[in-house]
């Protein structure tokens, strides 16, 4: 009967939309990272924090006002539910409850409570005794039994900021995971206080004059001689609590050393992923940027350009050797495999990327590179390096933006060597920027002088400029302009207009000249520098 | 105009793009490498092929080098080969055209300082390549598409014949945007240096026999130019 009414409930509670979205509701409040909301809540939950420590230490020697007290009463509701909602939000009980009865209903076998219960309640417990649940705890027992050792737990509040700071949190994790040793120093400690406390309190336990009178006071002379501070108020009298404590002193040393290593192991350790935690955090505020998978003579070169344009990137390599030669040059890098999904999420290509250029050295990952990308985002302009013209068509299918292969750049270059040197050089110089003269595109803004101005009208060349051509999105046929080249879409491309031909806002006119008249020329027609990543 | 002869020394993946756009054009091709294997796939892909070890310099003779063949490519992956067999086309010929890849910034110096003419890094053109479709998509793909791509549109390098009517005049006003569908982009000076001065500011430079003037415009209007050359009058 109990069971068929339970089962009931979970199937109401599994129905109603309600429930299920307060739970998402409650769950991104307290543990979607990305989420403005957990900001907020984290906040108000820190000052919440600081206000009751605050008022602790306020209130050792001055009267205690009673909104104070209500105060308290408030912070530890809130503390109490946020308690609650966090036990709450780990796993489901009615789904399990609702798949088990399911499981046996189909199999015809008896419905018994514990065994769908069980996974969910391991589940629950085992946060339950997670350090920081645990912390959580202490700060609110406190207010239940007014014991004055429990009062000092209330300044475990503070260590609940440990949840709230990202950083922190990293630091936590990494001497969590150096657990063990830290088990072997404590039990070491452990071992050789209690040795030396009950040693000094069988030497000089039965002198009146020594201030040792119990054994507590014997393991607070041990911890503290122990731990090298030594404030003196205990010290032995006799020969032999002496020796025991020039043993103490010798132990002390090494248990320092023992746990300074310890975490500095731990650290060097980590450090590529405190790194990373940096990197990630520097990414996430600020434009968008390029992923640079890779980093190669290839990945490097594109690097440097970036740099040098003050355009965001960061680079991914799996050796830990480039990477280090990454950050020696101030760039953002991370350590990992760029074929790792994972990585490439982490590092926002679904979201903050713009562009991403893969050009590690081997095929293959290129290519996975690619498609995972596209998968994550239709929009992001993917910049695959190609080994070969296979590799190339199959990284176009992939969903590459571009592909770039070396060889065929070399092919390219070579025949125009042969065929045209001295016009393909002097080309090739302008468009590496080894000339004076430039290359641009600059468009024509809606509210520019160079609206339905013509050809003639501007007169190229008494600014000292060459108009290469212009492209367009008009509708134009070959019976109007000799010289007409599509382009992607709606767009054509049109070779030397003639002089009569009237400009259009959002025509974009491509233009060689000087960089001195190229920056006149843009001035007066009003246009900025046609920002290109957001054609 | 005589079928010009053109080596390839090595025939690994960036040998086989320069031969495939090398093919088109009217050049007499041979393909060397001293790997059977190499020269098989050459071979099946149609090209004339010789096998012969580029390290012996009575071999290279016996190919013509500075003779039938004036421009070699050095194209093998190992940047010392390619050193290596420039000195050796630089000694026998002193006048052929050498091009050969590089890996890396070094061999890049190394390469220039063998002789070789023009040397292109595999790497660096690949990034700088990569930052062109970054920094200027627009521009980048106007010319892929037209003066590099398949499109009839081309740039071009025409040099002044002796009786053309065009010399003797400041290269701003050579004026052949008039009369042809080009744009004059410059001239080379033939002098000492092969500077090259830009179109629109050359007032005080005078155009002599043998500058090279650098115009882009479709094939046709080009070719009108090249036959005109010496009566033409705008």
């Amino acid at each position: 009967m109990i069971k068929k009414l339970i089962v009931y409930f979970c199937l109401v509670l599994e129905a109603s939309p309600g429930y299920s979205r307060a739970k998402e509701f409650i769950r991104t409040l307290l543990e979607d990272q990305n989420s403005h909301l957990k900001r907020y809540f984290d906040l108000t939950i820190i000052i919440l924090v600081l206000i009751s420590v605050g008022l602790l230490v306020y209130s050792v020697d001055n009267p205690v006002a009673p909104w104070m007290v209500w105060f308290e009463y408030f912070a530890v509701s809130v503390f109490i539910l946020e308690y609650l909602a966090r036990v709450w939000v780990v796993g489901d009980i009615h789904r399990e409850l609702l798949d088990h009865y399911r499981q046996v209903e189909f199999l015809h076998l008896p419905f018994r409570l514990w065994p769908a219960l069980r996974g969910v309640l391991r589940l629950k417990w085992e946060y339950v005794t997670s350090p920081l649940a645990i912390i959580d705890l202490i700060a609110i027992l406190p207010s239940y039994r007014p014991m004055r050792l429990l009062r000092i737990f209330l300044l475990f509040r503070l260590f609940k900021l440990f949840r709230y700071a990202r950083s922190l949190h990293g630091m936590t994790e990494v001497l969590s995971e150096r657990r063990f040793d830290f088990f072997t120093l404590a039990f070491f400690m452990l071992f050789v206080v209690l040795a030396a406390a009950s040693a000094i309190y069988v030497f000089e336990g039965g002198i009146p004059e020594s201030p040792i009178h119990n054994l507590f006071d014997a393991i607070y002379w041990a911890m503290v001689t122990l731990s090298t501070v030594g404030y003196g108020d205990i010290t032995p009298l006799t020969e032999e609590g002496r020796v025991v404590a020039l043993a103490l002193i010798v132990s002390g040393i090494g248990v320092l050393a023992f746990t300074t290593s310890i975490v500095v192991a731990a650290f060097q350790e980590k450090l590529g992923e405190l790194r990373e935690y940096r990197v990630l955090s520097e990414l996430e505020r600020g434009k968008a940027y390029t992923v640079i998978c890779g980093f190669g003579e290839v990945g490097q070169v594109v690097a440097a350009k970036l740099q040098a344009a003050k355009q965001r990137f960061v680079v991914i390599d799996h050796d830990e050797g480039k990477v280090a030669l990454a950050v020696k040059r101030g760039y953002l890098a991370v350590t990992g495999d760029a074929a790792d999904n994972e990585l490439l999420e982490t590092l926002g290509i679904r979201k903050r990327a713009h562009t991403l250029v893969s050009v590690t050295n081997d095929d293959v990952k290129n290519v996975f590179i690619t498609v995972s990308a596209r998968r994550m985002n239709d929009g992001l302009r993917i910049i695959s390096r190609a080994g070969s013209k296979d590799v190339a068509r199959k990284l176009s299918l992939a969903g590459a933006s571009h592909v770039v292969s070396s060889s065929e750049i070399v092919g390219i270059i070579g025949a125009e060597y042969v065929g045209r040197p001295v016009a393909f050089d002097a080309i090739y110089k302008i468009l590496r920027g080894e000339r004076d003269i430039a290359l641009e595109a600059i468009r024509v803004e809606r509210d520019s002088q160079a609206t339905h101005l013509s050809v003639g009208e501007i007169d190229f060349p008494k600014r000292k400029l060459l108009l290469f051509g212009v492209i367009t999105a008009r509708e134009w046929t070959l019976d109007d302009l000799d010289h007409l080249y599509p382009l992607e879409g709606e767009f054509c491309f049109v070779f030397k207009p003639p002089q009569g031909f009237r400009f259009e806002p959002g025509d974009i006119l491509v233009v060689f000249g000087y960089e001195l008249s190229l920056n006149n020329f843009r001035l007066d027609m009003g246009s900025y520098v046609l920002n290109e990543e957001t054609v | 105009m005589a079928t010009r002869g053109i080596a390839i020394f090595g025939y690994y993946r960036s040998a086989v793009e320069v031969a495939s756009y090398l093919r088109t054009g009217n050049y007499d091709l041979v393909i060397i490498d001293d790997n059977p294997k190499n020269l098989e796939k050459a071979r099946s892909a149609g090209y004339r092929t010789a096998e012969l070890d580029f390290r012996d310099d009575s071999e290279l003779e016996k190919l013509g080098l500075g003779e039938t063949i004036d421009t070699i490519f050095c194209l093998f992956p190992d940047d010392a080969e390619n050193v290596f067999l420039t000195i050796s086309a630089r000694s026998l010929a002193p006048t052929i055209k050498v091009f050969s890849i590089a890996h890396g910034r070094g061999a890049v110096h190394n390469l220039r300082a063998a002789g070789a003419d023009n040397v292109i890094e595999t790497q660096e053109i690949s990034g700088l390549r990569i930052w062109d479709i970054i920094n200027r998509p627009i521009v980048t793909g106007i010319l892929d598409r037209t003066l590099f791509g398949q499109a009839n549109l081309n740039v071009a390098e025409i040099p002044l014949p002796k009786d053309s009517p065009l010399l003797g005049k400041p290269v701003a006003e050579i004026g052949i945007e008039k009369c042809y569908d080009l744009i004059l982009l410059g001239v080379v000076g033939q002098d000492k240096s092969e500077h090259f001065i830009y179109s629109q500011t050359a007032q005080e430079t005078i155009t002599r026999a043998g500058d090279i003037l650098v115009v882009i415009g479709p094939t046709d209007a080009i070719n009108a130019l090249q036959e005109h050359l010496t009566e033409v009058n705008c």
